[in-house]
């Protein structure tokens, strides 16, 4: 997590950028930027991305069946074996399901909390400056240290989880939303006053667009915590989830099933990314950072 | 189309008939540094006047006190009969950063409907007004696009067409064209004589191009000195209408270069 004010695409992925050419359906006749050659250069990063992919299973088989024979590491087409039988049970999707809702609950809590605190440190500067010591201790806590105190509170719990992640995921919340505030043009607010706009307008045309790329990077950050705190409290409380089942496997020394557990949660990782990445060029196809054509 | 002769040419003392601006005793400081002081003047309805002088001579402040978006600190604006604490209804500013002035997340009707909306208008009508404020700037085309994907110069049409559509009695500009390159900028100052000759609107132009200011003016305002004064409100007897070629071309147009030149010049 970063606890430095950051602009959207600052954060994002090479991937991202590349990816966010599409979005000029919203002004038919917009200039467009021609990207020549644009094809071949997309299909040789795929086929080295996917060779990248090769290299990695093709070493991770070579391990498993040299150094890892000897505690039962799996190889690749073991533990796909052992996936698709996994996907055939019911107990591994609700798993699944459990700790995604775990995690969305957590996050509409952090948000539910974190952009109003945010925005009532950011509207005053010496708010500002004083809770700053405040709010980097915060961040830099680690939440699982605070683990065997709110396991003593809530017990093995979705409360537990949902505590944890609201404590961790909270703080990058409230420092974009409170960085976010000190982001509005004084530009935009010379021409709020010099038309009149009603307040309702101002914060509906020119307060929250201005605001909104900073809040969503917090969010973003605060996503990709939430479903880590969700799984790490199963795993370390002992509520149900996929973090439960994984520590489950690992006690009966089950290391297939960990390893497509494990998986399970690294994929969930990257499909949160996604989410993320198709809601910013969806909601912020304005910004610098999305927007296709026009350099200013 | 009205000519530039038949307007107001205001009287030797720089008073206008028919003022719809008086500026009286304006002075401002920052701290101890005295910026403005002693400016008595008056815009005449229907006038275009330049507002000139060097850069970091006041210009901006002046614009800033004249707007309201600034309290000065001594004197006084009086705008329509009323003294202006804030900025005024029927007073609408064209800014120099056009790129931080429009809204990015709102499409180019959108931005020029806004003040409407504020100001109450329902759908229809903020619609027509808006398009007709485009439509004056020849930006017909380009209701759907965003500012960004438009170019300098077509933004700070935009921009005009915003202030056009908020239906002033003064649109007041600040170096509205000193960040687009020389020919889009004689094109915009074509289309503002054009758009003024159309609308009949005041306008008070800041600049720091004695060129501009001599070719767009009925009079000219040159501020010197430090703390920064009238040196003189200059009536511009050139003919209309003004042309870029054949105006400036003309002896009188260098004459009257020259003077605003070595007025702004003279400590």
């Amino acid at each position: 997590m970063t606890g430095a004010k950051t602009e959207p695409g600052v954060t994002g992925t090479k991937t991202e950028r590349e990816v966010t050419g599409t979005k000029a359906g919203r002004a038919p006749t917009g200039p467009k930027t021609a990207r020549s050659g644009a094809v071949p250069t997309g299909v040789r990063r795929l086929v080295n991305r996917l060779l990248a992919i090769l290299v990695a299973l093709v070493v991770w088989h070579l391990f498993a069946l040299g150094p890892g024979a000897s505690s039962d590491f799996p190889t690749p087409p073991a533990s796909f074996r052992t996936a698709v039988d996994l996907a055939g049970t019911g107990a591994y999707w609700s798993n699944i399901a459990t700790s995604v809702e775990t995690a969305l609950l957590g996050l509409a809590l952090a948000v539910l909390v974190g952009v109003p605190v945010g925005l009532l440190i950011g509207a005053d500067e010496h708010a500002r400056r004083s809770t700053q010591l405040l709010l980097d201790f915060g961040r830099t806590v680690p939440a699982i240290a605070l683990l065997p105190l709110f396991l003593l509170l809530f017990g093995a719990t979705r409360e537990l989880g949902l505590v944890l992640i609201l404590v961790s995921a909270v703080w990058p919340v409230i420092i974009q939303t409170s960085y976010a505030v000190g982001e509005i043009s004084p530009q935009l607010r010379r021409v709020g006053r010099a038309y009149h706009l009603t307040r309702w307008h101002l914060l509906r045309y020119l307060i929250a667009p201005s605001m909104f790329p900073f809040v969503f990077v917090g969010l973003r950050i605060a996503a990709t915590l939430s479903l880590l705190m969700a799984i790490s409290s199963e795993f370390l409380g002992g509520s149900d989830g996929l973090g439960y089942v994984l520590l489950q496997a690992m006690q009966i020394n089950d290391t297939g099933r960990a390893f497509v557990y494990s998986f399970t949660a690294a994929f969930l990782g990257l499909l949160l990314n996604l989410v993320f990445v198709l809601l910013q060029r969806r909601v912020l196809w304005w910004h610098p950072s999305v927007r296709k054509g026009g350099a200013a | 189309m009205k000519t530039q002769t038949t307007l107001n040419k205001g009287k030797p003392d720089g008073g206008a008939s028919d003022p719809v601006m008086r500026i009286r005793g304006l002075g401002h400081s920052y701290g101890e540094r005295r910026v403005l002081e002693g400016l008595d003047f008056e815009v005449g309805r229907g006038e275009l006047m330049c507002v000139v002088g060097p850069s970091g001579v006041g210009k901006t402040t002046l614009l800033e006190c004249l707007t309201g978006l600034r309290r000065p600190g001594e004197g006084e604006v009086v705008f329509d009969g009323q003294r202006i604490e804030a900025p005024p209804r029927g007073l609408a500013i064209v800014f120099q950063d056009y790129s931080r002035s429009l809204m990015p997340w709102l499409s180019v009707l959108d931005n020029v409907v806004l003040p409407l909306r504020s100001a109450g208008l329902d759908k229809a009508e903020r619609e027509r007004t808006a398009l007709e404020a485009l439509a004056e700037v020849g930006l017909s085309d380009f209701t759907g696009h965003y500012p960004w994907q438009l170019s300098g110069g077509m933004q700070q049409r935009v921009a005009i067409a915003r202030a056009l559509a908020y239906r002033p009695a003064v649109v007041v500009m600040d170096e509205p064209f000193a960040s687009v390159d020389a020919q889009t900028r004689a094109d915009l100052e074509d289309l503002l004589l054009r758009v003024r000759d159309h609308l009949g609107i005041t306008v008070l132009l800041v600049t720091h191009d004695i060129d501009e200011a001599v070719y767009l003016s009925d009079r000219v305002l040159a501020l010197g000195g430090k703390p920064a004064g009238i040196r003189e409100l200059l009536t511009v007897d050139l003919p209309a209408p003004r042309e870029q070629v054949s105006t400036k071309a003309l002896p009188r147009f260098a004459e009257l270069r020259s003077q605003v030149y070595r007025l702004i010049r003279d400590v």
